[in-house]
């Protein structure tokens, strides 16, 4: 059981190192958890929108689609294409321990297919009522 | 074919190039490659960007599932060496004194001109099998990665392949069903009855 003293002194410790307090170092930390990213979004930068829209605006342009739909299939496809590329990177250089990364991104593959799957189906059923109709 | 696939497909050469991409890895035939996925076209006939974007995906899938299978077979053969060599020091009086001599063996170190040799491996009463689930059991860990991502492959080109010919069902179900609401609608304009017009008894 630890002394009055003790407790305090681990009480005092304890503040002396809540974590950082700069708002680099807070920065800083944030990404210790980073390793690739992919589990989350697409990051909204400028380039990723305007692959985004390039891509929606072409199958939008190909085939009366809407625009919603066209963008979730975008979306769903450049998250696709964002794990092929990591992938490819680890291949190009890959360390034997490595290959346990590889696995691992097959599985974030998995979840993006399948995301891609449905935003393809969804695409596709406005032009099979257009079949119907014509 | 509708108005709106055939447009689709004017613009797939556009899109491909937004969307297209390739699994190849330095140094990969890209002949091969284009090889394959031309004669995936050539078999699944690609009528839209769906379909094209299933071949694509078959195309890469088979690609990789095959780069590796390869790595997987390299990954047993490399740890043939190491096979031989753990057999050998498992086995006390594993080597013959005048088969060592003859190999110049010492100790548990085989020479690596040694390994491939049926000679050897006859004369040391090793099947090729065994030393084969030797490597096997080395590279166990890494080969069942490798394992699971050739079947991660496999499962994904079923995947591909089973939305390819849902979508070609439906389509032709869709096609099939409009075909027979027109003929129905046809039918219903011909057998419509239509006033006589009243003779002009006047005169």
């Amino acid at each position: 059981m630890a002394t009055e003293m003790q407790i305090a002194a681990n009480r005092a410790n304890a503040k002396r190192s809540t974590g950082p307090k700069t708002a680099a170092g807070k920065q800083r930390s944030s990404g210790n958890a980073f390793r690739h990213g992919l589990s989350g979004p697409l990051p909204a930068d400028a380039l990723t929108t305007a692959a985004i829209e390039g891509i929606a605006r072409a199958v939008v342009a190909g085939a009366d689609f809407e625009p919603e739909e066209a963008m979730a299939f975008a979306t769903s496809e450049l998250e696709l294409r964002r794990i092929r590329e990591v992938r490819k990177d680890l291949l190009m250089d890959l360390a034997p321990r490595e290959l346990r990364r590889l696995a691992a991104l097959d599985r974030y593959e998995r979840v993006a297919l399948t995301k891609s799957r449905w935003a393809r189906r969804s695409l596709a059923k406005p032009a099979h009522n257009q079949v119907q109709a014509t | 074919m509708s108005k709106s696939i055939a447009r689709l497909s004017e613009f797939s050469s556009e899109l491909e190039e937004l969307l297209g991409e390739t699994v190849l890895l330095k140094g990969e035939d890209e002949e091969l490659y284009a090889e394959l996925r031309e004669a995936l076209k050539a078999h699944l006939d690609p009528q839209d960007l769906f379909d094209e974007l299933d071949v694509q995906d078959l195309a890469n899938n088979i690609w990789e599932g095959r780069r590796f299978q390869k790595h997987a077979t390299e990954l047993i053969n490399a740890e043939r060496l190491n096979a031989i060599k753990k057999l050998a020091a498992s086995r006390p009086g594993f080597l013959s004194d005048k088969m060592a001599k003859r190999i110049g063996v010492t100790g548990d170190s085989v020479p690596e001109d040694a390994i491939g040799q049926g000679v050897y491996l006859r004369e040391l009463g090793v099947s090729r099998e065994l030393v084969q689930a030797k490597a096997l059991l080395l590279a166990a860990d890494d080969y069942l990665i490798l394992d699971k991502l050739v079947a991660n492959r496999s499962a994904r080109r079923k995947a591909a392949i089973k939305d390819y010919s849902n979508r070609r069902r439906q389509a032709a179900k869709d096609t099939r069903l409009a075909k027979a609401k027109r003929e129905r609608a046809k039918l219903a304009n011909d057998n419509r009855p239509t006033l006589v017009k009243t003779p002009d008894l006047s005169w």
